[in-house]
């Protein structure tokens, strides 16, 4: 969506218009939860990151100096909620696996997918591959499938990265996906 | 057949790949959408924003502004607009939140309490003070009437 609609859609919303809030809901939601995933919050802990966001939205609309960055301001807001709450959680124990928002080796839990829908076994070593990424890859490629997709600018707010290096962080993130699917791999 | 059979895709047909898994294994929950729409609710609200003037736990060290009382937090919040203000005491217990407050200046007007999913409402007493002593742990909002009313911001306990 063009910055140029995506500011309509802020200005028409400040102005009372229902249809113009459900379509920044339909074009952000999907960010939201790419960004809660990337977290490997609990589903309830997601679904509060959620609601906060889009109250803070409601709230904010009339104050944000840039409309069309509405996109980079949600995604802001999700990582900032998202690491509040991981900041808030206990220490994992000995054992625990991958901690949400942590920086060690994945777990099973938590990556939000359920691999018992999936019937065929490429998409299961895909998956499989996926959650062998280190987190910050998996975060980003989070962003990169969410549908619809963000734009670099706001995988950049949701991330904290300049919106230039995206691109290449993508590529560099793909590569290492293919090579865990690889079969040479061990 | 094997995995290890199928060539390893182009970037593009693996991003593509992975939004077909994402879709099918992980929607996102209606129930997300459906809170997401009626957040908007707030923005309907027919009031003034209240500006934020106070929330004891802005301060730099967040046990400062809190007192935990037997397993209670209390908080204190103060929003100011059209020369009006409304301060609150705002106690948190278990799933539960009692909120105590004081409109100035002092006036007879009905105050709000409004979550995403219901309201309640009170009358200020004539000194401006009102209190409402069981309203769930929610995300909520206080409106203020009287001839020009106020709507607080998100108060998330």
């Amino acid at each position: 969506m063009e910055t140029g609609a995506v500011a309509d859609l802020v200005t028409r919303a400040r102005q009372g218009d229902d249809d113009a809030w459900a379509a920044l809901v339909d074009r952000y939601l999907g960010t939201v939860q790419a960004i809660c995933r990337g977290y490997r919050l609990s589903d309830d802990a997601a679904a509060d990151v959620n609601q906060v966001v889009w109250l803070r939205l409601a709230e904010h609309l009339s104050r944000l100096r840039a409309p069309e960055g509405v996109g980079g301001w949600i995604a802001a807001t999700t990582r900032n909620e998202c690491l509040r709450r991981v900041r808030s959680m206990p220490a994992p124990g000995p054992g625990d696996g991958d901690p949400p928002g942590g920086d060690g080796a994945a777990g099973e839990e938590g990556t939000g997918f359920d691999a018992g829908l999936l019937v065929y076994e490429r998409d299961r070593a895909l998956l499989g591959a996926f959650d062998r990424l280190d987190p910050r890859t998996r975060r980003l490629l989070r962003l990169v499938m969410a549908e619809p997709r963000p734009d670099d600018d706001d995988i950049a707010a949701a991330l904290d990265l300049p919106a230039a290096n995206i691109a290449a962080a993508r590529a560099r993130a793909l590569d290492q996906l293919r090579q865990l699917m690889s079969p040479q791999r061990p | 057949m094997s995995h290890t059979a199928v060539p390893l895709p182009t970037d593009d047909a693996l991003v593509d790949e992975l939004r077909r898994l994402a879709a099918f294994a992980d929607p996102v929950p209606a129930a997300w959408r459906a809170a997401a729409t009626a957040c908007y609710g707030w923005h309907r609200i027919e009031a003034e924003p209240a500006a934020l003037a106070y929330d004891s736990l802005s301060g730099r060290d967040p046990h400062l502004g809190r007192l935990h009382l037997a397993g209670r937090v209390l908080r204190e919040l103060r929003w100011t607009g059209g020369g009006r203000a409304v301060a609150v005491e705002v106690d948190v217990s278990d799933d539960r939140l009692r909120v105590a407050g004081q409109v100035s200046p002092w006036a007879t007007v009905e105050v709000l309490a409004v979550w995403p999913e219901g309201l309640d409402k009170v009358t200020s007493g004539e000194q401006g003070g009102f209190r409402f002593d069981d309203l769930p742990r929610r995300p909520l909002c206080l409106v203020i009437g009287g001839d020009a009313p106020l709507k607080t911001g998100w108060i998330l306990a």
